[in-house]
């Protein structure tokens, strides 16, 4: 009785097995890959006030006591798309997408600037907003 | 099925039938999507009659009620790029179910549960080519899980199902 039992049962579980252990694997990818997702910190005076995955499209204005800014980030890439300051050069920046880059406002005492989440952890300035 | 034109009339409404309830359960579904957190991640309740004409009329029905069932309510509910995701992943996941079938090796809730996945994995295909983005990536993995829980639960009301329903 018992052995027929087993075969029948046998096929079931190894495409079971095999198919969470692909969905692990996958799984185990993207925590590999996309672990070091890349983000826009937005910096007023040198503090981290916004951090925004550069994987979603958003829209988001930044107001302080100087003035106020419109960081747009899309299609991966991140730009000022308004600003009230004087001179209007963070807006003529363009668009900046690598690690290290960065647009800066100085009326406003604004940057932003791309990172990526391995630098998280050093950052002596803890992040306490992630906006998505 | 000797006699055509009587077995065509009995098919007629035998299709009519299970693609009737498959509306039903499409519309159902399509009531109750806020209750999951990521959009593509659903019951599945149309594949109850997927698995039902797959082991009691054949794959060649599973596939047609499939194929039907995805146009219609595309057309009532959906749009066009809602069938077409639906369609992407309804074929891939009936063309694995009636592969694995065919073993004559697995039991029912395995079928549908290789279904459950491979439904979320090829709508999955078509959003990268559609959005042309690596950022569903992790998309896939909470699919893959859910595609796998869904079609367990799917699977065992099927295999109960055909238990119960006799061959025709």
């Amino acid at each position: 009785m018992k052995k027929p039992d087993i075969k029948k049962i046998k096929p079931d579980v190894i495409l079971i097995s095999v198919l969470i252990i692909t969905g692990l694997i996958i799984m185990l990818f993207v925590l590999i890959f996309s672990g070091g997702g890349r983000y826009a910190e937005i910096k007023s005076d040198g503090k981290i006030i916004e951090k925004l995955s550069l994987d979603t499209d958003t829209e988001k204005t930044i107001e302080t006591e100087l003035g106020k800014n419109t960081v747009v980030v899309e299609n991966g890439s991140v730009y000022m798309k308004d600003a009230d300051c004087p001179d209007g050069i963070c807006k003529n920046m363009g668009r900046i997408d690598k690690k290290g880059q960065s647009i800066i406002c100085l009326p406003h005492k604004l940057v932003v600037v791309i990172t990526d989440d391995s630098e998280e952890n050093t950052d002596e300035n803890s992040i306490d907003i992630i906006v998505k | 099925m000797k006699n055509k034109t009587k077995a065509s009339a009995k098919t007629a409404a035998k299709y009519g039938m299970l693609i009737a309830l498959a509306l039903v359960f499409s519309y159902l579904e399509a009531q109750i999507p806020s209750f999951f957190p990521v959009p593509g991640m659903k019951l599945g309740l149309t594949n109850i009659i997927v698995l039902l004409s797959l082991y009691r009329m054949g794959w060649k029905s599973a596939m047609a009620v499939n194929v039907l069932r995805i146009v219609l309510v595309s057309f009532l509910f959906g749009g066009i790029s809602a069938m077409i995701y639906s369609l992407a992943g309804g074929m891939l996941s009936t063309i694995v179910m009636i592969l694995l079938k065919k073993t004559d090796r697995f039991r029912i809730v395995t079928v549908s549960i290789a279904g459950g996945i491979s439904h979320n994995v090829g709508q999955i295909i078509v959003a990268v080519f559609a959005l042309n983005t690596v950022g569903i990536a992790w998309y896939l993995t909470v699919l893959w899980f859910s595609g796998l829980a869904s079609g367990a639960l799917i699977g065992i009301i099927g295999a109960e199902l055909v238990k119960r329903l006799p061959e025709q």
